[in-house]
């Protein structure tokens, strides 16, 4: 068994490492880097230490939120109207061994109804915790499948992994937003989430909500009109292979736009054009 | 805060360095993690609470950049310590071999032992550091020692 001489005799030794030369010149290099890092930076980059030390970071989505660092974030915060605000929840910017992860998540403030903003903050948390673990699981087997296959570690690319979000309308009466996910991978993991939430009702809202009862019809001339007139998204849409009423029911993706004017139903790529058409979009007019 | 940070890892910079070498035994990457490290607290020093707190604020930063480069360079298991230089008469066989058993614990022991016994920090500054728990930190400390063989 040893004993605190043992120790003692480490830490002599510990201590007895000699430091390089390079030493005083990294830090006072350091130093002058983070004070010119300092002043350019425009945009902050928050990422929780803490995180970072925890190798398990599956949850990390939620870990951020304890970190009052956040509240510097929210720096970036549109207000428009004064009765709701879509604001930055995390934000952060990471390279880790298999990917890189730019992500920035928002939340819903100011509603006036907690439980409106939990309940729909924590569904957003969620579906994006959802998608980011499933994208680092690609990115992982992703990793391995290139060295099983001869790559070197040190040329291995981290995979990007983007979320961000885009606020469409913000009134007194609706907040409509979008969160977007894209992953270099493949376009084909890219996802789009929408979020349109009436305030005064605190439900989400539906095409038929919208655009009335006759919503099918009216996604379906609008995307007709589309491909009349645009002949290169015509080229692209697979109108003969894929029935497209089909995909037109009261939970199709979409967003509002010009205050509530605009609904714009959106078609994830692959799903009704070939890639090449990216994410199609068509837009209705609410009042006609 | 800015101008007291600096003083504080000027003075403390070799400190700093034997640390990260502990994590990453190769002289250009301890380097690289010192440099990682003073980059980030000074970016960050608006997030620092008091003066107080800088030391075992600091560490933790130290800390984590340390451990994010050896998930990145994947070399967790890497178990060889050498002690470059040190000077022979603190050189003995025996302790040696027990500097490469500190240097194969896995990470959060090794962390530990490093802390309190050549940082000379407290338990619970450690759990600071660390981001864990007191009782945490201590389950790990004894666990360490029963893994070393040490009997305090």
């Amino acid at each position: 068994m040893k004993n605190t001489d043992d120790l003692r005799r480490m830490r002599e030794m510990y201590e007895a490492q000699a430091v390089p030369d390079g030493l005083s010149e990294a830090v006072e290099s350091a130093i002058g880097d983070a004070s010119v890092k300092r002043t350019r930076r425009a945009i902050v980059h928050l990422r929780r230490a803490s995180a970072i030390a925890a190798a398990a970071v599956a949850t990390f989505v939620l870990l951020l939120n304890t970190n009052p660092a956040f509240a510097a974030a929210m720096a970036d915060t549109p207000v428009i109207g004064g009765i709701c605000r879509v604001v930055t929840f995390a934000k952060y910017d990471r390279t880790e061994k298999f990917d890189h992860l730019r992500v920035r998540i928002p939340e819903i403030a100011d509603t006036g109804d907690d439980a409106l903003e939990n309940r729909v903050n924590l569904e957003i948390r969620y579906q994006i915790e959802n998608e980011l673990k499933a994208a680092r699981v690609r990115a992982e087997e992703y990793y391995e499948a290139f060295i099983a296959t001869g790559g070197k570690p040190e040329e291995f690319v981290p995979m990007e992994i983007f979320v961000d979000y885009e606020i469409k309308t913000l009134t007194e009466e609706t907040v409509s937003f979008v969160i977007y996910k894209e992953e270099s991978l493949a376009a084909v993991y890219g996802q789009v989430f929408c979020y349109n939430v009436d305030l005064d009702t605190g439900r989400y809202l539906t095409l038929r909500d919208v655009l009335g009862d006759s919503y099918k019809q009216r996604v379906l001339d609008a995307i007709d009109r589309r491909i009349a007139s645009d002949s290169e998204l015509a080229m692209y849409v697979f109108d003969s292979e894929v029935d497209i009423p089909s995909l037109i029911d009261e939970d199709r993706m979409f967003y509002l736009k010009d205050d509530g004017k605009t609904a714009v139903v959106i078609f994830d790529k692959y799903e009704i054009a070939a890639g090449a058409a990216g994410r199609p979009e068509f837009e209705i007019t609410i009042d006609e | 805060m800015t101008e007291e940070l600096c003083d504080f890892i000027r003075e403390n910079r070799e400190s700093f360095y034997r640390l990260a070498y502990s994590y990453l035994k190769n002289r250009d990457d301890a380097l690289d993690a010192v440099h990682d490290a003073i980059v980030t607290a000074i970016e960050k020093s608006a997030t620092l609470r008091s003066a107080g707190a800088m030391r075992t604020w600091f560490y933790r930063i130290l800390v984590n950049t340390c451990l994010m480069k050896l998930r990145r360079l994947g070399r967790e298991t890497l178990c060889r310590w050498d002690i470059p230089d040190a000077t022979a008469d603190v050189t003995d066989a025996e302790t040696l071999d027990l500097m490469r058993a500190v240097a194969a614990l896995e990470p959060k022991y090794r962390t530990v032992i490093v802390l309190r016994f050549f940082e000379d920090m407290s338990l619970r500054e450690i759990a600071e550091v660390t981001g864990a728990r007191l009782s945490t930190v201590k389950t790990r400390l004894y666990r360490a020692l029963e893994l070393l063989q040490i009997e305090l």
